[in-house]
């Protein structure tokens, strides 16, 4: 519709547009800029050219942290959209299981910091429950300084993560398998579908474009994780658990490298941006699946 | 579908692993230090609430609560205003630059927030803004607006087109029209745009790290975790703070939970 | 029509309104209100300069004092800037001596105040030679607090009485006790290392040992390498600890507090940190006994193997800030005789006269004393030299103390990175 007057349009989209510009699309804009720089946050940058990214490319504590951003995205597809999609199907499968969704859903709305610091004190190696349980039912051996000890941190982290967002791939597979017309599941029930055929043979596909925009969600969130494994061990220990965004951080607001720290965003936000764009290109649109 | 009692246990032990740990939480805020570290693991010995009060005033967590709402609230509203009148225009007016405009705020939905805050740390320096509640208003209504102008903008689409030339057949202006016709219409879709924002913004934690230093402004995020470092070795009174900011908020939840499910999951999928 | 507008501008209006009532915060740079910035103060610090600014505020008419307190970790790495360069920025700051005060000097937010502390009496509290080291170029650039030894061993007295062990002198006596608790499967160090400097602190103090100061200080100052055969020779020393199975195995996983807190309950003989533990253990654990040592002589060791490990800590009076006259008269309420005492209560020395005759606390006394008697101070990498090349060096020494890198292949990856700064 043409509008009822002209400024009617630009005036309602002022708010938002002034808002959006001045605290993400300028300073986007700038940080792309400052990144061609050496500047420690007060003085006057000063353009050096591409030498932050020479400099992150043979940074190896940069560099390896994208190695463990993988390993935490490759646990967390599996203790995330996986198990969220096996307990979709379980709280499916049968009716009265409002309890069991609300309860696994839980975690998904506390703040990331309060169930770091509850879980840094459950996996505490002098006074946390997870060791003293192993040690009570003479599983000694397995007893771990979870969060210190190198080959059990990363993991212990994506665990935690596990725990607390399968909840929310649940939901959104639920939700997925409610939309599901309700006649091709009784037709295949008549059928002499067990549970499980339903689920693998029908639900599943037919949530498709879900299940891959869980993946989109798991990845790109998986490369930001940040909350979590600040709080848990912050990069520690001997930074085998360092990700780009808890580096990203300590670079800028603990050694002052505000120019580097931008070389260091550029990257993250075209490896970001460019695994999004990819992956929905490689998506294909299918007609018989269920839409959110 | 036959009742299945296995069915029930299996998925009531699945359960515990949710509950456990929020309950040892809970119940270790009633123990004593000495309790906590030699056996971490048994029940309270006395049933002593005072703790919470002593949490609640000498960690200030009123204070953090009452900042997290301010800020919250706020941001919710702007993100819900401003996200409802430019979904409006954009859906339903024809003006020059609404494309690219839109494309623009677009990329929000996709941008890292690593990607920009660097620079907004510096501007922010530069207004003099930073350890005002306004650093943190500014960029959660910001985050909020691309999602929420997507979310509004599905749900208008949906809307019949006839209603709105209706209403202009009676000589309703576009601001009339938005006001009484379109926000009525469109309450849905702000449940769920204001439980997404809200909770995003209750929960956020890296800008409310960086640009908030003072005590009296922080959220709870940021203030539980000074609470936690200054009284790490005071384990009961920790516990109980967790269990302070943890509680109304599973409240609220049980009450609301299809509300929230829903507006959580819609806002991430879309 | 008209109405929805007036509406919708209502509702913009309000909101910003909102927004800016609720965040921003009042006041400019000729307000009437000291800012003072701080680490944490304490439990048992803060009542004494609440009381200082009451008493300020009582005789300066209309004046407000605040103090701005941060988390110490923060404080001391992007905190402090952060403040400096933001609005309100503090009066006056807490700050170490040393390269971090020249640093603050060059970038202008020192001011010299070597003659107004005369003329408003404030140096008429402090004793003679109070101000040796609290100068930057030559002027005075900062209100000394204290001087705070870094590194000593703490030990468990009950535990050492109980089990007949006495103190070592050297480092081939502390070999043996700890050899001795670890056969009563009792830790024989505690240490929390989660934020890299406590293992920074004391292994730095023992590579200063073992490599000689001289060394020690050129290495951080980036003219020697870090891989150096002196310092692989020092950080074998610690590694040996570790290697023996005397360290705590959460060492790199658990903060300093806890560690502290691990202490007090008897879990381990010694604790090696700073001076500052006196003021914890009464906060904490007032019952429990405590004393130290000085790191004890390690053979054929180059530095002097009496030295200590220390800071000198202060307030800078901000260059920027018009307030210089009130920030040093409210320091004369901040150091009188009374607070004085309170604060030295407290676990701090001031260095001031009030002190000298009175009764401190035992154990503060004999930190004092250390102090006093010593040679050679050694400066910690943090808090003594460039942050970036000191995280390198701690960094080293938790992969060491970790058992994860031999100290050759830790010390290489160390000067690796310091090869990368400019």
């Amino acid at each position: 519709m043409k509008p009822t007057a002209r400024w009617i349009p630009y005036f309602l989209v002022a708010p938002a547009f002034a808002i959006f510009t001045l605290a993400i699309l300028g300073p986007i804009i700038a940080t792309f800029g400052l990144s061609l720089t050496d500047w420690d946050g007060f003085s006057t940058p000063s353009f050096i050219g591409l030498e932050n990214f020479v400099r992150a490319f043979n940074d190896k504590v940069y560099t390896s942290s994208y190695g463990h951003a993988a390993i935490y995205i490759v646990a967390t597809l599996v203790l995330e959209v996986l198990v969220g999609l096996i307990l979709a199907g379980l709280v499916s499968a049968k009716r009265n299981t409002t309890f069991y969704r609300v309860a696994f859903f839980t975690p998904v709305m506390l703040p990331l910091v309060v169930i770091s610091v509850l879980w840094s004190f459950l996996l505490n190696p002098d006074l946390g429950i997870l060791n003293r349980i192993l040690d009570q039912v003479g599983l000694e051996s397995w007893k771990h300084i979870w969060l210190g000890d190198q080959s059990t941190a990363l993991l212990s982290i994506s665990v935690i993560s596990g725990w607390i967002f399968a909840g929310f791939y649940m939901a959104i597979f639920y939700a997925g398998f409610q939309r599901i017309p309700s006649t091709i599941i009784e037709s295949a029930r008549l059928d002499g579908a067990s549970e499980l055929q339903l689920l693998r043979q029908i639900k599943i596909p037919m949530i498709k474009n879900l299940t891959e925009v869980a993946v989109l969600l798991c990845v790109t969130g998986g490369i930001q994780v940040f909350d979590l494994v600040y709080v848990l061990t912050n990069g520690g220990p001997y930074d085998t658990t360092q990700v780009p965004t808890t580096y990203l951080v300590r670079v800028v607001f603990r050694d002052q490298q505000m120019g580097y720290g931008s070389a260091l965003a550029v990257i993250l936000t075209l490896v970001v941006v460019g695994f999004g764009l990819i992956y929905n290109k490689l998506r294909t649109k299918d007609d018989s699946v269920v839409e959110y | 579908m036959k009742r299945n009692p296995i069915f029930h246990i299996a998925m009531s032990l699945y359960s515990l692993i949710y509950f456990v740990p929020l309950l040892w939480m809970a119940l270790s805020s009633l123990k004593s230090n000495q309790e906590i570290t030699m056996d971490p693991l048994s029940l309270p010995t006395a049933w002593d609430f005072s703790v919470f009060a002593e949490a609640f005033s000498a960690g200030g967590l009123g204070k953090y609560a009452i900042n997290s709402a301010i800020v919250t609230g706020i941001s919710m509203s702007g993100v819900l205003l401003f996200g409802s009148m430019a979904a409006f225009a954009f859906t339903r007016l024809k003006f020059r630059f609404s494309k690219q405009i839109l494309a623009l705020i677009t990329l929000g939905l996709i941008l890292p927030l690593q990607s920009y805050f660097i620079a907004q740390n510096a501007l922010f320096d530069y207004l003099g803004i930073k350890d005002t509640r306004l650093a943190l208003i500014l960029p959660y209504t910001a985050m909020g607006l691309p999602l929420a102008i997507w979310l509004f903008r599905a749900y208008i689409q949906n809307l019949p087109k006839e209603i709105f030339e209706a209403a202009r057949v009676d000589g309703a202006g576009d601001l009339r029209v938005y006001q009484t016709i379109l926000l009525p219409m469109l309450k849905p879709g702000i449940a769920t745009v204001a439980v997404f924002t809200a909770l995003s913004a209750w929960n956020e934690f890296l800008l409310a790290l960086v640009y908030i230093q003072n005590d009296d402004l922080k959220t709870i995020p940021t203030g539980l975790l000074t609470f936690s470092t200054r009284y790490s070795t005071n384990y009961h009174l920790l516990f109980a703070a967790l269990t302070i900011v943890t509680v109304p908020m599973i409240i609220l939840y049980v009450i609301f939970n299809r509300k929230v499910i829903e507006g959580l999951t819609e806002g991430a999928v879309k | 029509m008209f109405k929805g507008k007036r509406l919708i501008a209502g509702m913009a209006v309000g909101l910003l309104g909102l927004a800016v009532l609720t965040g921003c915060s009042k006041g400019d740079s000729a307000d009437k209100v000291l800012r003072i910035a701080t680490p944490s103060l304490g439990d048992s610090e803060l009542p004494v300069w609440e009381a200082a600014k009451a008493s300020y505020e009582a005789a300066h008419e209309g004046w407000t004092v605040e103090f701005i307190q941060q988390d110490d970790d923060l404080y001391s790495t992007v905190g402090l800037p952060t403040l400096l360069n933001g609005k309100n920025s503090p009066d006056a700051y807490f700050e170490w001596a040393g390269a971090r005060l020249d640093q603050r000097v060059a970038e202008g937010f020192a001011a010299d105040i070597s003659t107004d502390i005369e003329s408003s009496g404030l140096k008429d509290l402090f004793n003679d030679g109070a101000f040796a080291g609290y100068d930057s170029g030559g002027k005075l650039s900062m209100i000394p607090r204290a001087r705070d030894v870094t590194n000593v061993l703490w030990y468990n007295v009950d535990m050492f009485a109980k089990n007949g062990v006495t103190p070592p002198k050297t480092w081939d006596e502390l070999n043996t006790v700890c050899a001795k608790f670890k056969s009563l499967k009792i830790n024989c160090f505690v240490q929390g290392n989660k934020d890299l400097w406590t293992v920074g602190n004391w292994g730095g103090h023992i590579i200063s040992r073992v490599a000689g100061e001289a060394l020690y200080a050129e290495t951080l100052q980036k003219k020697k390498p870090m891989n150096g055969p002196e310092f692989i020779k020092g950080l074998t020393v610690l590694s040996d600890l570790a290697k023996n199975g005397y360290v705590n195995e959460s060492v790199n996983s658990i903060a300093d507090n806890e560690a502290a807190s691990l202490f007090f309950q008897g879990k381990a003989a010694f604790h090696p940190i700073g001076s500052w533990l006196v003021g914890t253990q009464q906060d904490q654990a007032p019952d429990f006994k405590m004393d130290f040592i000085n790191l004890p002589a390690i053979t054929d060791g180059a530095g002097d193997q009496d030295s200590i490990m220390a800071v000198f800590t202060g307030y800078i009076v901000n260059a920027k800030s018009s307030k210089k006259t009130e920030v040093l008269d409210f320091f004369k309420e901040l150091y009188s005789p009374e607070n004085a005492k309170k604060i030295a209560d407290s676990g701090t020395v001031l260095l001031v006269k009030s002190l000298a005759g009175g009764t401190l606390d035992p154990l503060t006394a004999k930190i004092n004393a250390l102090l006093d008697g010593a040679k050679v101070v050694v400066a910690p990498p943090d808090t003594g030299f460039e942050l970036p090349v000191a995280d390198a060096l701690n960094a080293a020494q938790a992969e060491v103390i970790g058992g994860k890198s031999t100290p050759q292949a830790a010390l290489d990856a160390a000067q690796e990175k310091v090869a990368a700064l400019k």
